[in-house]
């Protein structure tokens, strides 16, 4: 062995070490890339969500912000993976109602309690649709098919606010259907249109392509009052189903994300949803802004995730 | 349908289409070249890079990566038996063969002309009948997603080389890979031993690269005397006249395969890859020479990658329903420059379609341009010391393996697959049926469940389906074919044994 | 003993502890009538039928003749030289999170290529070197991959206090 081979090598691989290992420079944000990830695959509601919101995101707070996709037990490996990362303001997941169905039911390792809420940004209406060429005009003619024979009604994910609507929408009118879920709204879709399923319930967002080209009718709101986009369409309460929603679209973060990085969220928020670019493309998609700042969220996500507990305990989906 | 005008015009108003075609080309060669780098992680990287430029350019440059990175596997599955993407893992078998036979430079020149036909056709099929065919799409149930996947399964059948029995189990063994995870149905964790890192499973490629390249390396550290250098061509040798009438139905097989599976949302390239593969070898005239370097078992999987990279663009733009991680991104590429993929494409951005029509046509060319001027390159690596050869093999698998989720996890996963490799080839157990049995096992279950739940557990419900009963009955056409020649085979061996 | 018996008796053993571990599948109320425990105890079911066939065909059944078959003798010393690059593979998970990605993955092209016969010299050393600087062009520079960054980063950090 040459002596002087090995110090050589030792040497310059010292350097090339010290040198490349990532040592970057400090900015005002802690990170220059930031990442969010989301459960849904993609070109369903977050996965949208959140990829038409980055590009303004970038321009407002001056960061490069990317989009990914963990999918998988419904959000389960997403908030595993959150929860475990480092609360250096790097990785958020996009926060849905899914996040908490999918603690209360399946007992994940990470729950939304291993979460910190940061901020919200949306409502998001759901709605339930059919395919146009459909024989169900209204929310009654699809409950009168599954009590005269079996309804086949399909939400986006194993277990969501989608699945938990449907499930209140049996109980509340006593008929029996299947309710089928798929690995996102996109799958789903598909199955609606091809009448695979009576009806599917989801966002304006994800249908809208398919609503404009006129493949899709919207039967039903499942909200408290009509939508300003969709003046036409009754809610379910109208049409005697008793069933409202509310549907929030935030983020969260690593427990113990730090100050400044809260208030560069809460100040970069605020500017993206008075920004007027984005403002015509989340309108566009029947979004409402609902700006929640970060210690009143935490409390909204945790009312929310007691109401939800109350509920699945009352319908005996848990213990 | 095809509107020639509107191209040139899109072409003449955005010329940026050009550029974006090479450079996307080129970019998805590298990405898809690396193993763990997949083709929807090479074209991700770039999005941010298309935020300021110009729409019809950014769509261009996305979907051209797409090709490249498609086409990029091949180069590593054929030089070093080490699958660049998940769709190149049948590259490999006969690939990798090739070049032993020190016929590197002719398979890589099969591999790119195999790619190009098949694109050529997904791309016509794309430009013409785009809107027409997005419709085709919406024909696939859950139940015809599990006749897909068992058609693919039967294909363990006809693969499993000398043991049916042992083709079976490792064909169990992949299916019991792919349940790890997360449920389908229910959100349960099955078998995950409670460590986050399996929740979303096990990504096929750590299996593809475990048994195909670092078995391999074990393999060739433990030859008792060194294999020499292999004197591979100097340079990529596209195939001659006698040769592409060889190839001729392969690629027509692989062609309309691809073109099925792009077509359908959650088919993948990989299966199409698989599918055609073994079609390839059915009609051949040469069966026999499958696995052990055959031309035609490089260009049928090609081509259908070649169609796949062009057809899985036809929901995404007709429906906007993304068939796959790739078309997602690609989807995102329309989606933040403030256009939504779907019917309403077509009326709303023409002028964009016909751009991205234009710069698909334009990549081709790209693609013959840009391989020609890597390949010669990437042989001459190839052809250095075999110490320093296996030496970077290792390292560019431990490095490529840890970018798919930022995992040392998943690096342990790989060499632990190198070792399963290993003993498989000890046991003389066919490894490709586990392969299959990793790739198909979630779509299979996942589907099979959701019919179930539609049809209130009846199990017609498959053979009500006209695809998922066309699908079906071809597949156990398939099996019973393959355990009739098995049996037909091994009672002439027994014949032998007993008059030896 | 024969290879077919002993590849059919590890396969009943994967059978088996998969089966086991299928059963302990948690059941939810949300589950479909097939369950998340059931195509897994299917598949943990065919997989021990089709090894003790196996096992059962080779007690009975001699095993092919294969002409290329190297003793086994032979063929398990040469495993062990497969072992090494195993150990490298094993060591470099284990060094990486300290050295960094650059010198680990530098040190894995010298020790790979000095296993597999090559020599050390100072040519080899500027190759590894070189062959790490390449990869990290790549994977971190162009792809943006984080690969692990290593003490460094702290360490100049708490230099520079």
């Amino acid at each position: 062995m040459s002596l002087k081979a090995f110090q050589l090598f030792a040497g310059v691989a010292t350097v090339l070490a010290v040198t490349f290992s990532g040592a970057q420079a400090q900015t005002k944000y802690p990170k220059d890339t930031v990442m969010l990830a989301t459960h849904s695959s993609p070109g369903g509601g977050s996965d949208i969500f959140l990829r038409e919101m980055v590009p303004h995101l970038n321009r407002v707070m001056g960061l490069n912000f990317a989009v990914e996709n963990i999918s998988g037990g419904s959000g389960a490996k997403a908030m595993a993976v959150v929860s475990k990362a480092k609360p250096d303001g790097g990785l958020f997941y996009a926060t849905t109602p899914t996040f908490i169905y999918t603690s209360l039911l399946s007992k994940p390792e990470a729950t939304y309690k291993d979460l910190e809420p940061l901020v919200n940004v949306f409502f998001d209406p759901e709605v339930v649709y059919t395919a146009a060429d459909s024989k169900f005009k209204t929310l009654k003619d699809v409950i009168d098919h599954a009590k005269a024979s079996r309804g086949k009604w399909g939400a986006a994910n194993p277990a969501s606010l989608e699945r938990q609507v449907l499930e209140r929408m049996k109980t509340a009118t006593g008929v029996r259907a299947a309710v089928v879920t798929f690995e996102g709204g996109g799958d789903m879709l598909i199955n609606v249109l091809n009448h695979t399923l009576d009806i599917g319930i989801g966002e304006m967002q994800e249908i809208r392509p398919q609503m404009e080209a006129g493949k899709l009718r919207v039967l039903a709101v499942m909200g408290d009052k009509r939508l300003e986009q969709l003046p036409d369409v009754p809610t379910a309460k109208e049409q005697g189903v008793d069933v409202a929603v509310r549907k929030f679209r935030g983020l969260a973060g690593p427990k113990n994300t730090p100050p400044d990085v809260v208030k560069a969220w809460e100040e970069g928020i605020q500017k993206v949803l008075a920004d007027p670019a984005y403002k015509k493309v989340y309108i566009e998609n029947g979004l409402q802004p609902a700006f929640i700042a970060h210690d009143e969220y935490k409390k909204f996500v945790a009312e929310f995730g007691k109401e939800t507990e109350d509920f699945l305990k009352s319908t005996g989906t848990i213990k | 349908m095809i509107d020639l005008s509107g191209m040139m015009n899109a072409l003449i108003a955005s010329p940026m289409i050009i550029p974006a075609a090479f450079a996307g080309i080129a970019w998805g060669i590298l990405g898809g070249a690396l193993p763990g780098i997949s083709p929807s992680i090479t074209m991700a990287l770039l999005l941010p890079f298309t935020y300021g430029a110009d729409p019809t350019a950014a769509v261009v440059l996305l979907a051209s990566t797409y090709l490249g990175a498609e086409y990029g596997g091949s180069i590593p599955a054929i030089l070093i038996r080490t699958p660049g993407t998940n769709s190149a893992a049948a590259t490999v078998i006969d690939g990798y063969a090739m070049k032993e036979q020190g016929k590197a430079g002719e398979a890589l020149g099969i591999s790119l002309y195999s790619t190009l036909l098949g694109s050529v056709f997904g791309v016509a099929l794309l430009i013409t009948l785009t809107q027409p065919l997005a419709a085709v799409a919406l024909a696939f149930q859950p139940t015809s997603y599990v006749g897909l996947g068992v058609l693919g399964l039967s294909v363990i059948a006809s693969l499993s080389g000398e043991s049916l029995i042992k083709g079976m189990m490792a064909g169990l063994i992949g299916l019991m890979i792919a349940t790890i995870g997360t449920d389908p149905v229910t959100g349960n964790n099955r078998f995950t031993f409670d460590d986050p890192e399996l929740l979303s499973g096990i990504p096929p490629i750590l299996v593809m690269v475990g048994i195909y390249a670092v078995a391999e390396l074990f393999e060739q550290a433990s030859q008792p005397g060194w294999r020499q250098t292999n004197t591979a061509d100097a340079a990529i040798k596209m195939p001659d006249a006698l040769m592409r009438a060889r190839l001729r139905v392969s690629q027509i097989i692989g062609a309309i395969i691809g073109f099925i599976e792009g077509l359908t949302p959650g088919g993948g390239g990989t299966i199409a890859a698989f599918l055609s593969y073994n079609e390839a070898k059915r009609w051949s005239k040469k069966p026999e020479e499958f696995g052990h370097g055959s031309p035609e078992g490089i260009a049928a999987p090609e081509s259908a990658n070649g169609a796949v990279s062009a057809t899985a663009l036809i929901p995404m733009m007709g429906l906007g329903i993304p068939g796959s991680n790739s078309a997602a991104v690609l989807l995102g590429g329309f989606l933040i420059h403030g256009m939504t993929p779907g019917p309403m494409l077509f009326t709303k951005h023409y002028d964009v379609v016909m751009g991205l029509y234009a710069g698909k046509v334009i990549s081709l060319f790209a693609l013959l341009v840009v391989a020609y001027l890597i390949l010669r390159p990437c042989i001459w690596l190839v052809n250095r010391p075999k110490h320093y050869l296996m030496a970077f093999i290792f390292a560019l698998v431990l490095s490529g393996v840890y970018a798919i989720h930022n995992s040392l996890f998943h690096v342990g996963i790989a060499l632990a697959f190198g070792v399963i490799g290993y003993a498989m080839k000890y046991y003389r157990i066919p490894t490709l049926p586990m392969v299959l049995g990793v790739v198909l096992g979630f779509m299979v279950e996942s589907n099979y469940r959701r019919a179930l739940v539609l049809s209130d557990g009846d199990h017609m419900t498959f053979v009500e389906d006209p695809i998922a009963a066309c699908l079906l009955i071809v597949a156990f056409g398939f099996i019973l074919v393959s355990l009739v020649r098995h049996f037909r085979d091994s009672m002439k061996s027994d014949q032998k044994v007993k008059s030896a | 003993m024969n290879r077919d018996f002993v590849a059919g008796f590890i396969g009943l053993l994967i059978a088996m502890g998969y089966y086991a571990m299928a059963m302990n599948i948690q059941n939810s109320q949300l589950a479909d009538d097939v369950g998340p425990g059931g195509l897994p105890k299917i598949y943990g079911l065919l997989l021990a039928g089709f090894s003790i066939v196996l096992m059962l065909r080779a007690r009975f059944r001699p095993e092919p003749a294969h002409s290329k078959q190297r003793p086994v003798v032979e063929e398990i010393f040469a495993a062990k030289r497969g072992l090494g690059i195993l150990a490298i593979g094993i060591g470099y998970i284990l060094a990486v999170p300290f050295l960094g990605y650059p010198l680990a993955i530098a040190v894995v092209i010298a020790i790979a290529s000095l296993y597999n016969g090559g020599s050390l010299s100072l040519r080899m050393a500027g190759i590894s070197l070189l062959g790490a600087f390449g990869l990290w062009f790549v994977f971190v520079f162009l792809l943006h991959i984080g690969q692990p960054a290593g003490i460094w980063p702290d360490l100049i950090e708490g230099l520079r206090r």
